[in-house]
């Protein structure tokens, strides 16, 4: 019974925007009437995009592999080393949730600039002579992705962690393993669900994000993500725009199915 | 396997002393219960003979040799949890298997030993089975197996059977005692049951708030109790405190005289002018409805019907008496409100040192 009026909302507010685009995509920038595939075209047939798909697709990697090796440790000290602290840690590592979006780019903007904090700190300890010339890098992107997605794969693996009961561990060390081979044996593989779902919410949004490439990325930032905001808001090129949203929308399912397609190798 | 000793175990968490110097011998292929209530350190106890707690004095020792120094996955331990603890993402077969191989043991080897001890368990059929597909029996069949695969030096049993219903606890009580009976190792048994402790036990340990109450095979402990906590604790008992007045040797009653008035009990071993406990289990205890040299007359207040037997709460003067008789007969059941005598023989009286 209720589900009707909630289908009607999703179509209303998502579903049915989604088609207008999706009809878009089809018509021809320069006004031609009928359907095209001249805006599908001309993403696959230009080097420029597809080489920006693989930029786009390499930061996600890098971002969900630096967040991984961040996250993990972070979460495992939290759910099995830690008693008292552990709330304090946990709210300091989800503030950059509540935080808003461009507050906290342009906190890193301030930061990572020539000199900014991290010039004056890294020069008066002598690691770094004059300017950083890090910022407008892929580096400062990488960096502004990290601090915006971590959190949440540090939440899903702390979960997973924190369910995982305690005398699995002890039962590995009973029957004569090592801590390397109780953590390689047990504790990974059980909480392998977390690692995933953390994977998914790290790596699906970076494929579509343009605040951070763009502002701490400058030129050096551009992704599909960036080319799509430009579509709409500085060239007005809609329907071109429109057809690369929704091969960023394919890209997006493609790697949400294969990843979920993936979990469930892992699912109890 | 390996004779287990304990030599003033103490452990403290802050300021509190939770164990307070236990001292105790398992002997080879012995199985010994340690038997307290809930909060006394017996998962305290079993954690510092795995190694899981460090001592805060006192020292285990496997076969004279020390163990302060050896790290858990070094002892040689069987341990099974109350949670059973089975590795979720691995068969049945890859769980036994795991503490072989830990051991550097050749693939046949270990795939011979973990068939072996699987048909031990009468779980070789469910090899490639994860744990989420067993039954909570077959779940502590396979931690069991898990545990004495690796031929541990002690197995650990802490509250292991308390999750499983009552009926399939009995049967894999008398389970336990078959596998543990084939592998002879010694083991430590860590309960709050003390019916449980009774079946299974070659030595009941009871503890309580940290320290050892009474040391004795289930007969001992339950026959001779040596303070009134281990009477109430194993079992129920009615217990007769007082200053002997008189005490006749030859008709074997001690008369006790306390706050509610004077009380002659079927006894022995008194001492006119002492101070006397005296405990008396329920089913040592007869009723009748004709008066008896040294019975005690009283009235049935209470009675409770559990078909083999008849709980009955009789009053005598002040003094409340549960005592349990066997429905041996359809009729003549006693009654509420029954005028009852009430006798036992005088060595079911055990004196408690006060
Ligand atoms: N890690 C701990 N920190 C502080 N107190 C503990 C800890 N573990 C157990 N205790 C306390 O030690 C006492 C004995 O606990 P335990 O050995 O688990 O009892 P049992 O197994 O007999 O029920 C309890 O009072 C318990 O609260
Ligand atoms: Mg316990």
């Amino acid at each position: 019974m209720l589900t009707w009026p909630a289908m009607a909302v999703l179509f209303v507010f998502a579903i049915f925007p989604l088609l207008i685009m999706f009809v878009d995509s089809f018509k021809s920038d320069s006004g031609a009437a009928g359907i095209v595939f001249t805006n599908y075209a001309r993403f696959f047939s230009k080097s420029t995009y597809l080489k920006l798909t693989g930029r786009t697709v390499f930061n996600s990697v890098l971002v969900t592999v630096i967040s991984l090796l961040i996250s993990y440790p972070l979460a495992y000290i939290m759910a099995k080393k830690l008693k008292g602290m552990k709330n304090i840690i946990m709210v300091l590592i989800i503030i950059p949730f509540f935080t808003n979006q461009l507050v906290r780019v342009y906190s890193w903007l301030i930061f990572l600039q020539d000199g900014g904090i991290l010039q004056s700190i890294l020069n008066s300890v002598g690691l770094v002579h004059g300017s950083l010339g890090i910022l407008y890098t892929k580096a400062a992107v990488i960096i502004g992705l990290v601090h915006a997605f971590f959190p949440y794969m540090v939440i899903t693996i702390y979960m997973a962690l924190e369910r995982m009961d305690n005398s699995l561990i002890e039962a590995s060390t009973c029957l004569g393993a090592s801590t390397f081979t109780t953590f390689r044996k047990v504790i990974f593989p059980i909480s392998m669900p977390g690692v995933i779902s953390g994977i998914m919410i790290v790596f699906v949004p970076c494929l579509g994000t343009f605040v951070e490439p763009r502002i701490l990325g400058g030129v050096n930032g551009t992704v599909i993500g960036t080319v799509i905001e430009d579509q709409f808001f500085e060239i007005y090129g809609w329907n071109f725009g429109a057809a690369i949203a929704f091969i960023l929308l394919a890209m997006v399912l493609l790697s949400m199915a294969a990843i979920s397609k993936w979990g469930k190798r892992y699912e109890e | 396997m390996s004779t287990v000793v304990l030599k003033g175990l103490v452990k403290k968490y802050g300021q509190n002393t939770v164990v307070k110097g236990i001292d105790l011998t398992a002997e080879d292929g012995k199985l010994v219960s340690i038997l307290g209530p809930s909060g006394c350190g017996k998962t305290t106890t079993l954690r510092m003979i795995a190694g899981f707690e460090k001592t805060d004095g006192g020292e285990v020792y496997f076969d004279d040799k020390p163990m302060g120094k050896v790290p858990v996955n070094k002892r040689n331990i069987g341990m099974v949890f109350q949670s059973y603890a089975l590795f979720p993402h691995m068969t049945v077969f890859d769980n036994i298997a795991y503490g072989l191989c830990q051991r550097k043991i050749k693939p046949d080897e270990i795939n011979k030993r973990v068939e072996e001890i699987m048909k031990l368990v009468h779980m070789e059929e469910y090899s490639k089975r994860k744990p989420k597909e067993l039954s909570g029996g077959q779940q502590q069949r396979v931690a069991l197996a898990r545990a004495l695969v690796i031929k541990p030096d002690v197995l650990l049993l802490d509250e292991c059977l308390s999750a499983l219903d009552k009926k399939l606890r009995v049967e894999m009580q008398v389970e336990l005692r078959r596998i543990l009976e084939e592998t002879g190792v010694t083991t430590f048994f860590v309960t709050h049951d003390q019916e449980e402790a009774m079946t299974l036990s070659d030595k009941i340990v009871v503890m309580n708030n940290g320290a050892i109450e009474q040391v004795g095979t289930p007969y001992e402990v339950y026959e001779k109790p040596n303070s009134r906590f281990v009477a109430g604790f194993l079992g129920k008992a009615n217990f007769f405190e007082g200053k002997v007045t008189n005490v006749n040797s030859d008709e074997k009653y001690v008369v006790l005289e306390n706050e509610k008035g004077t009380v002659a009990i079927p006894a022995e071993k008194a001492k006119i002018g002492e101070n006397a406990l005296y405990a008396v289990r329920p089913e040592k205890m007869r009723i009748s409805k004709e008066p008896k040299t040294g019975a005690l007359k009283g009235t049935i207040e209470h009675i409770t019907y559990s078909g083999n037997i008849s709980t009955c709460n009789i009053n005598c003067g002040g003094e409340s008496i549960l005592c349990e008789v066997t429905n041996d007969m359809i009729s003549e059941r006693p009654q509420r409100g029954d005028k009852v005598f009430v006798t036992w023989d005088s060595a079911s009286s055990v004196k408690i040192e006060v």
